[in-house]
């Protein structure tokens, strides 16, 4: 029962983090959009080129703009977001979700809250069939980006966790050989209590979780690495 | 503090490089833009149904509609908006099914007609809001556009416009119109010149309508495109 609970909480946290994503996409794409639209208009006005966004160049000029302006820079905070507090090996789909919420609260916003001045380019947009692609795939690959920004490295951590128990050795020797922890982890487990591998095996998944803010799912795979460890050593000692 | 090392700022480095190429490339499409279409002080312009050169500042929005009785094609050019001092210039193009069913539906049967039918519109639209409103027939003749005798009426409505702090202005509106034949029958272009009377009256607005209608073409009119 009360792995079914905390399941479920982990489950309900994640989905949290990744509407909350969402959200944040969409409603700093669309404040972006506001402001570029009206910076457009008043730097074409001061120019006295107002007429020049009647043709065809102007209006691929504005969507490129707003591509790179709004969308994307909107998708890459909420991927930031996200791909801070979800470190979860499903992240490449967490994140697909969290890009298509929040096309789609950025499309109800800009239709239903602004109105036909600001979307006069979203006008021109629909007829050329690109009002919902363009803005999905700014949000997508902006979102992307954002969560693979925090992300990114992962693997590279692994192979150079190698260098740092080293730099580690002296005084953590033990919890760092376990495959997962690496000095950080090392340093965080230790703040929370926890100096040796025998300390970790009889700790609870989810105090440790709240005590260090590593994921619960992460630390159980820690654990069990490390009672594989103890195994093998006693294996070895008997030998 | 640790150094990230360059692998890890890959994304942010695509995000950047997608944000200032997309941005100059935009920047570079609007300088494209303008200098393609520039002629001086004007900007050159080819719609589907008309040519014609319109000041760079001034804005235009085309729109089309079109259900069973036929086409009916707007442009609307205008200048950024200014408090109190409303002025546009509206074409309107009915294609030739269009025409046929607005002259047999209205009982018109010529351009000059048809113009004081549309002025009466106006004048109907606009005693809606104020009742006190009244039409003076200023001016009637004929103008070459194009090749084309164009028919045109100018108008005066007293108290015809109101701004947004609920005070009253005269309006100006000349009202131009004729048709073209072509295969399938005739089509019926007008142009509406509205203004509030101090701001049509200006010599710089009179100007511009001005060279607007003589750099005013119809589409697939040639004869003496520069």
């Amino acid at each position: 029962m009360e792995t079914v609970r905390e399941y479920l909480s982990e489950k309900a946290s994640v989905l949290k983090y990744v509407a909350l994503g969402g959200l944040i996409s969409s409603l700093i794409a669309f404040v972006l959009r506001i402001i570029l639209l009206g910076a457009i208009y008043m730097i074409l006005k001061n120019f006295d080129c107002l007429g020049v966004r009647v043709y065809g160049e102007a209006l691929l000029a504005t969507t490129l703009i707003m591509i790179g302006g709004t969308y994307i820079p909107g998708g890459f905070i909420g991927g930031l977001y996200v791909g801070y507090k979800v470190k979860d090996e499903k992240l490449r789909i967490l994140l697909l979700f969290s890009a298509l919420l929040g096309c789609t609260v950025l499309l109800a916003l800009m239709f239903f809250f602004l109105g036909y001045r600001v979307t006069y380019y979203l006008e021109m947009e629909r007829e050329l069939r690109i009002s919902v692609f363009l803005p999905l795939l700014g949000v997508l690959v902006g979102t992307y980006l954002g969560g693979y920004s925090v992300n990114w490295g992962k693997e590279e951590e692994k192979i150079s966790e190698g260098k740092l128990v080293l730099e580690e050795a002296p005084i953590s020797l033990a919890l760092t050989d376990i495959r997962g922890v690496g000095s950080r982890r090392a340093k965080r487990l230790r703040a929370a209590g926890i100096e040796t591998v025998e300390d970790l095996v009889k700790a609870s998944p989810r105090v440790l979780s709240a005590k260090t803010g590593i994921p619960e799912k992460t630390i159980q795979r820690i654990i069990e690495h490390a009672k594989r460890m103890i195994e093998k050593e006693s294996l070895r000692s008997m030998s | 503090m640790k150094r990230l090392e360059p692998v890890k700022r890959l994304p942010v480095l695509v995000f950047l490089t997608l944000v200032i190429s997309l941005g100059i490339a935009g920047y570079a499409l609007f300088q494209f833009a303008i200098m393609k279409h520039s002629r001086g002080e004007y900007f050159y312009l080819v719609t589907k149904e008309l040519e014609f050169e319109f000041p760079k500042n001034w804005s235009v929005f085309t729109q089309e509609f079109s259900n069973e009785s036929g086409e009916v094609y707007y442009i609307a050019v205008y200048p950024p908006a200014t408090h109190k001092r409303w002025v546009s210039i509206l074409f309107v193009v009915y294609d030739e099914r269009f025409t046929e069913f607005y002259m047999g539906r209205y009982g018109l049967t010529n351009t000059s007609q048809a113009l004081l039918f549309e002025a009466e519109r106006t004048y109907n639209d606009i005693k809606r809001r104020n009742e006190h409103v009244t039409m003076n027939l200023t001016e009637r003749g004929t103008l070459n556009i194009s090749g084309v005798e164009a028919t045109y009426l100018l108008i005066t409505f007293r108290d015809g416009y109101m701004d947004n702090d609920g005070d009253l202005h005269n309006l100006t509106v000349m009202f131009l119109s004729w048709t073209q034949g072509t295969s399938q029958g005739e089509k019926t272009y007008y142009l509406i010149f509205y203004g509030v009377e101090e701001e049509w009256s200006q010599l710089r607005i009179q100007r511009i309508f001005e060279h607007l209608l003589n750099t005013l073409k119809m589409s697939g009119s040639r004869d003496g495109d520069g």
